[in-house]
């Protein structure tokens, strides 16, 4: 339970990309983020749910200031970080953290495991060669590769997947940040292996009171990790919930189609078809008007061909953003 | 899960070279070159080697011309004749020397005796008699008898000295000509044909048949040149040296100034060597900056160098520098500066920069970000390491391409006129004729080295290639 | 019960790399009737994907051994030469659905011949009545026919991956392998697909052999489960039986630690990791990871047993030796 206030405050944010076509045509613009406002208290974890293409990830990078964005504001501990450079964000990137997808993507295949870990602590001067050799070797045995000096100098390929998740997930945590945003940290990962991860994120998570931005496509995984979770859709947040009541009771449409497309181990399933809206998220170069799931919505009217509604607290906690919940 | 290839330290590379048979004898080649260098360096330094190639006469005179290497005789079946040195000044077998007084006069007789074997199948290809006379008033007074192992003895010359140090090419000697002509002649009196010459007569078998034909074979045996010297004052003194040259000398041959390429052959490898590594060198660190700029700041940063690139690219290379040389003098030195500069902005920039733009995108460059790295930072300690493997095997490969360069240009006459370099010989063999003359040695012992450094480079930059770019493995 | 429609009896494929053998598949048997689907269960590297590729015989290079019995429809098509094997049963009794499909489509060649391929390079078709059957299969897959004359990148993911389905049902084979036919797909569109499978399934009575490492999505269609583990069949039974209560210590293991939507569980997870298919430890290859390993099992290779009918188990608590 998020304890002592807002840590992150993300205001009406839109991240747009422009896609050149070529010396003579103007650029198209991908609106991967439209609009997002959300707050995030100290030491709360998050999930952020959507399909590829929702602007899930990119709403993550842009929250991390690996974006800029192209209007809104994130506020950070009270400072407003939306616009600032490079040199100005150094201590945001030492408050923040980011564990990705590919954990061998993620790690330079030429520096050994304890270089890895010590590079963020040069750059940001934490600390004297001893301390920060005591710091790596924490590092790693708070991530329960033990005994770390096993660990530390051997290179990326010489470990498993699960293992060069724990070090990106020790890289992203040496420099004690408040956030840390995590994007898709176990779908690469074996599925034995992917639970033993998100405990070890989740431990850690509470121990240190950070804050976490989960992203992930996977449902099922969310209520082992956080307490609210954020469901996007075509760059929009549609529902914001605690977790539970987000699984017992979805009130967007998305939503729903969600949890009843996702299978639990069950003979049953077999016998009966599932009932999911058909098509496939639209694209954000050339979104739908009005509401972005009007074309696959069972329940479409037509005010949601016209007008985007607008995020309505249906209770206290749950906010959805549907023409259903909305005085039009 | 797949893993990315690890990086090797430099054991590592060379462990997995020789795993490879295009490493082994890659690096077989490339350890004999170096070998070959290092000995250049250390038993004939710089500034010696310099000496000696630019030595005239007086240094090599004691060398035949244009002989061919030693080991010339296994293919032609014969024995060839070496070049057979007797120095008066130097005691030894051979050579005996008898001062003379003259009773009552202030005279001596010095005579120097030359005696030697020669077995050869072939006649020498020069004779040559050096004298070294003290005197301070009249010059010694010389008489040269021959005898050949037949048992023909018969006078050569005879004349005054005209300086100390003053020499008689016997071979080609008219006086010496007539000399042995009339001996034979008034015991053969036949048609004399024109082919006869005087190392002919002086060793070979005459007969009748073979002076009018003028093919002679070898008389084997032992000869001796006499020396029967007159000096007019008995504190004067005279050494001589006879030179009978071979046809054939060392391990290299020697070219048109009697100098043996063995020095610029051993010589050629270390500048050969140094040139390309070093140009090669220069060359792709310099590109690869470039590209990394170029691939990492984008915008109009990338499309200026790319569109010098490309104008350098179209830019015709060797004719371009053709002309720099035939307007400026030029050094080594300079050379490499001006093929430095000329290559620069080569093409290899546009694959390197391909990578890098590649890299740019990489998650891990995306975490270095997000842990505050700067660009900077991520140049030079997160990219430039993922570049350079794939940099290195064409590195390598390019090193003989500045090595024929360099070898082109010192061929076309327009390198670097005072260093004995490998494209400096076939230079001198082209423009004395060698091919021609049929002394293939000449060009083919330079151009087997230039192919020899070609093949180390090229096998090793098969063989790393395959290393750092695993697909090829399958090759 | 009628004669199954394929029967594979202990199948052997061992392949050479510069690391060693890859025991893929260390003898490995099940029965599949018609119109049934056998799921196929396992994590990366256990060997479920070299099983389905041994089945249909495309095999990797450096073949060390490939043994063991296939029969179809009772005739044991591993004595067929390879070519007789392609001509015959390729595609015409057995095809497959590729992991990633969607990637697999030639971007350079419309949509429309590709599906119509098979039928041209397998039965010999002409080429218009081929595409003609390849319009009515994208139809029946949920495509509209005109998507025919379409290239691939003009389609979305789970379009794509409906073609790679028609593709692989055009020639009317009785058994459809399907290697992880959802990976990539967004989960609504995944429903989407399960859907079509189920569909097809109940009209065409096709057999599946469905392989995937999501042992949920394996219930959507499972009339069978085979679990594999390091190259062996672990266990293998009917759905109702194995997905309420499973035997074999792993495929415990494997259920617990697959976080459910609808059920509040504890969720454990499995320590260690797979062994490599080059040298498998000795005995029961699971036993390093097995909280119930005796002796035994570090030593010898259990036997596999029929606990009750149709339900198999490779597993020392439930051979008597034990």
């Amino acid at each position: 339970m998020g304890a002592e206030g807002v840590l992150l405050r993300v205001e009406d944010l839109r991240k747009w990309f422009s896609l050149r076509r070529g010396l003579f045509s103007s650029p198209l613009i991908l609106k991967a983020v439209d609009g997002v406002t959300f707050s995030l208290d100290k030491g709360e974890s998050i999930s952020l749910v959507g399909e590829s293409g929702s602007g899930k990830t990119t709403l993550g990078k842009t929250v991390l200031r690996l974006y800029e964005p192209t209007s809104g504001r994130i506020v950070f501990k009270g400072r407003d970080v939306s616009n600032l450079d490079d040199d100005e964000l150094l201590w945001y990137r030492r408050e923040t953290g980011l564990v990705q997808q590919d954990p061998y993507g993620a790690m330079p295949s030429f520096m050994t495991i304890f270089r890895i870990l010590e590079e963020p602590l040069i750059i940001h001067k934490a600390g004297t060669k001893e301390e920060r050799r005591e710091m790596v070797f924490r590092a790693l045995e708070e991530v329960r590769l033990t005994p770390p000096e096993d660990f530390a100098f051997k290179y990326p390929h010489m470990l498993s997947g699960g293992q060069l998740q724990r070090v990106a997930i020790a890289r992203a945590l040496i420099l004690r940040p408040s956030l840390v945003v995590a994007d898709e940290p176990v779908s690469m990962l074996d599925a034995s292996v992917r639970i033993e991860i998100l405990t070890l994120m989740r431990d850690l998570q509470e121990k240190h009171g950070i804050s976490f931005i989960y992203i992930t496509h996977d449902l099922s995984t969310t209520r082992y990790f956080s307490e609210r979770i954020f469901i996007m859709y075509a760059g929009h947040l549609v529902e914001q919930a605690p977790s539970k009541a987000l699984v017992s009771e979805p009130l967007h449409p998305y939503t729903q189609a969600l949890i009843e497309a996702i299978p639990d181990p069950d003979p049953e399933n077999r016998r009966r078809l599932r009932k999911v809206p058909p098509g496939e998220p639209p694209s954000l170069i050339n979104p739908p008007p009005g509401c972005r799931f009007h074309p696959r919505c069972p329940y479409a009217m037509d005010v949601c061909r016209r007008e985007e509604p607008p995020m309505v607290e249906v209770k206290p906690g749950h906010a959805v953003k549907c023409w259903l919940y909305a005085k039009a | 899960m797949s893993a990315p290839g690890a990086e090797f330290g430099l054991k590592g590379v060379v462990r997995e070279l020789l795993t490879y048979k295009s490493g082994i004898v890659g690096l077989a080649i490339l350890g004999f070159l170096v070998a070959l260098s290092l000995y250049a360096v250390i038993a004939i330094p710089y500034g010696e080697a310099i000496r000696l190639w630019r030595g005239q006469e007086a240094m090599w005179i004691d060398n035949p011309r244009t002989a061919a290497p030693e080991w010339v005789e296994i293919f032609v079946g014969k024995k060839l004749p070496r070049t057979i040195r007797l120095d008066s000044r130097v005691p030894g077998a051979g050579v005996s020397k008898a001062e003379i007084p003259l009773p009552g006069m202030n005279m001596k007789n010095i005579i120097i005796e030359f005696r030697f074997r020669f077995d050869y199948d072939e006649l020498p290809s020069e004779m040559n008699l050096f004298y070294f006379a003290n005197y301070s008033g009249v010059p010694p007074y010389i008489k040269l008898v021959w005898k050949k192992p037949s048992g023909a003895e018969f006078e050569l010359i005879r004349y005054s000295l005209q300086a100390p140090d003053d020499r008689l090419y016997v071979s080609i000697s008219d006086a010496v000509l007539s000399a042995a002509l009339s001996y034979y002649t008034e015991k053969y009196p036949v048609n004399v044909s024109d082919r006869v010459t005087v190392l002919k007569l002086l060793f070979g078998r005459v007969t009748p048949k073979a002076l009018e034909s003028g093919d002679f074979e070898v008389e084997k045996g032992e000869y001796v040149l006499r020396v029967e010297a007159t000096v007019f004052d008995r504190k004067d003194d005279l050494n001589a040296k006879l030179v009978v040259y071979g046809t054939v000398y060392g391990i290299a041959g020697t070219d048109h100034l009697r100098r043996p390429l063995e020095i610029p052959l051993l010589w050629g490898a270390p500048i050969a060597l140094s040139f390309g590594l070093t140009a090669s060198l220069i060359t792709t660190f310099l590109q690869m900056m470039i590209a990394v700029m170029s691939g990492w700041y984008g915008g109009w940063v990338d499309s200026l160098i790319q569109r010098v690139t490309e104008l350098y690219m179209i830019i015709p290379f060797l004719p371009f520098l053709i002309m720099v040389s035939v307007f400026y003098k030029i050094d080594i030195w300079i050379l490499l500066l001006v093929v430095i500069a000329l290559s620069v902005f080569g093409g290899g920039i546009k694959g390197t920069r391909a990578l890098v733009m590649q890299l740019k995108e990489s998650p891990y460059i995306e975490a270095a970000r997000a842990y505050g790295a700067s660009d900077f930072r991520i140049i030079f300690l997160y990219i430039i390491p993922k570049i350079l493997p794939p940099v290195v095997p064409g590195l390598i490969g390019a090193v003989p391409g500045y090595v024929f360069l360099e070898a082109g240009l010192a061929f076309l006459g327009l390198g670097d006129p005072f260093l004995p370099t490998w494209g400096k010989v076939i230079n001198e063999a082209y423009t004395n004729g060698a091919l021609y003359r049929g002394l293939y040695y000449w060009v083919l012992e330079p151009a087997a080295m230039l192919m020899l450094t070609a093949f180390a480079f090229a096998f090793l930059g098969f063989a790393l290639d395959k290393i750092v770019n695993p697909r090829l493995r399958e090759l | 019960m009628s004669a199954p429609l394929l029967e594979v009896r202990n199948l052997l494929l061992h392949y050479g790399t510069r690391k060693g053998v890859v025991r893929a598949v260390d003898g490995v048997s099940f029965t599949l009737g018609a119109g049934e689907t056998l799921a196929i269960v396992g994590e990366s590297g256990c060997g479920k994907t070299s099983l389905a590729r041994a089945i249909i015989r495309l095999l990797p290079r450096n073949v060390h051994r490939f043994e063991g019995q296939v029969l179809l429809d009772g005739a044991d098509v591993m004595k067929l030469s390879d070519e007789e094997f392609r001509r015959e049963v390729q595609w015409r009794k057995i095809s497959m659905v590729f992991q990633a499909a969607q990637n697999s489509l030639n971007p350079v060649l419309k949509v429309g011949f590709q599906v119509a391929e098979p039928l041209m390079v397998h039965m010999g078709m002409d080429r218009e009545e081929a595409i003609a059957e390849a319009r009515k299969h994208l139809r029946m897959v949920g495509i509209h026919e005109s998507f025919a004359d379409r290239y691939p990148f003009e389609l979305s993911g789970g379009m794509k991956q409906r073609a790679v389905i028609a593709m692989a049902l055009i020639t009317k084979p009785r058994v459809v392998i399907l290697d992880e036919p959802t990976s990539a797909l967004d989960v609504i569109t995944q429903a989407n697909i399960m859907n079509l499978l189920k569909t097809i399934k109940r009209e065409l009575g096709i057999s599946y052999i469905f392989i995937t490492h999501d042992i949920a999505l394996s219930s959507e269609l499972a009339d069978k489960v085979m679990v594999m583990y390091a190259g062996h069949m672990v266990e293998l039974a009917g759905a109702d039986e194995f997905y309420t209560k499973p035997l074999h210590p792993y495929s415990q293991k494997l259920m617990a630690s697959v976080p459910t939507l609808r059920t509040d569980k504890k969720l454990e997870f499995i320590p260690g990791a797979p062994p490599s298919l080059i040298n498998p430890p000795p005995g029961c290859r699971f036993h390093p990871r097995c909280p119930y390993a005796m002796d035994v099992c570090r030593r010898e290779e259990p036997p596999t047993v029929e606990v009750k009918s149709g339900h198999y188990v490779k597993c020392w608590l439930h051979a008597g030796g034990g």
